[in-house]
């Protein structure tokens, strides 16, 4: 039986493909967006408490059950628009690997856009992070202009939104290298000291952080 | 009054019932790493739980004392 996600990823004719990263959008992002049911639970609670007490005091003790009634409706409703807003997170999902990048867009429960760009489509990248908070916790948009006929690829949020651009200019040099000169595997080797399609996902968490072998060459 | 508290039981039953099978169909589209039945099934619990909690508040309601005239008695 075959999951929908598994088809997904084994769709297309890429072989041996490795998944270099597989992105949600920030954590912050969805606290944001919980903070307004948060904050409207909280309000509710409070106001119930009050008029809770008085009630009390006035003796209309038969409104008291409404009070909780609407106050365990209000939780239901808060509870059921968490989670449309989880789900929306969850399966938002961007996924890097080797010979592709796939977008999945999950648009309320019955709706979703699954995207594929392949590499040697790829014209320019740009990681956009702007605020306070997006600068404080590493997160951003990664901008994807394409030479197909979507236009924009859009990581929306993402963390480490830098190392998400340098790994899809290097997948892309590096796709673009294959296509024009096969067994180029050899020369990436030979002009930058390693090959990313040798790279484990672990591995490449280091050579992300590193300053990139080219700038330490010296040109005669 | 007995219609409409019936009538919105079976509201919130249905909610529920839409909510498992939202619940089932969206497990589908999870990346498999991710894959249990750990949280689907917390959150239908939860769901439950509120769901309960809300129908013994609604049939806690006194609608009989609000029919009621209110006059005072002398």
């Amino acid at each position: 039986m075959h999951h929908d996600f598994d088809d997904i990823l084994h769709s297309s004719t890429h072989t041996r493909e490795k998944t270099y990263a597989v992105l949600h959008r920030h954590w912050f992002d969805l606290f944001v967006r919980f903070l307004p049911i948060g904050l409207f639970l909280i309000v509710a609670t409070v106001g119930i408490v009050i008029l809770h007490g008085a009630l009390l005091a006035a003796g209309q003790t038969q409104f008291i059950a409404v009070l909780y009634f609407l106050l365990s409706f209000f939780y239901l409703i808060g509870w059921m628009a968490g989670f449309a807003i989880w789900v929306d997170y969850f399966l938002d999902i961007w996924v890097v690997t080797s010979g592709r990048v796939i977008n999945v867009e999950q648009k309320g429960f019955f709706a979703r856009d699954t995207s594929e760009l392949d590499y040697t489509h790829v014209q320019d990248v740009t990681s956009e992070v702007s605020g306070f908070f997006q600068t404080m916790l590493n997160y951003g948009d990664v901008v994807v202009q394409t030479a197909g006929t979507q236009g924009r690829f859009l990581f929306r949020r993402v963390p480490y939104p830098e190392k998400v651009k340098t790994l899809v200019i290097h997948l892309n040099r590096q796709a673009i290298a294959k296509h024009a000169h096969p067994g180029s595997i050899e020369n990436e080797r030979r002009n930058h000291g390693y090959a990313l399609e040798e790279i484990s996902p672990e591995e490449f968490k280091q050579y992300a952080t590193a300053p990139h072998p080219a700038e330490n060459q010296t040109h005669s | 009054m007995e219609f409409f508290g019936l009538l919105y039981i079976a509201v919130l039953l249905i909610i529920l019932l839409f909510v498992i099978i939202v619940v089932f169909h969206l497990r589908r589209y999870t990346p498999p790493e991710k894959k249990s039945w750990r949280l689907p099934l917390l959150f239908l619990m939860v769901t439950g739980i509120l769901v309960i909690i809300n129908v013994v508040f609604f049939l806690g309601i006194p609608f009989d004392s609000f029919m009621s005239t209110n006059a005072p008695r002398f």
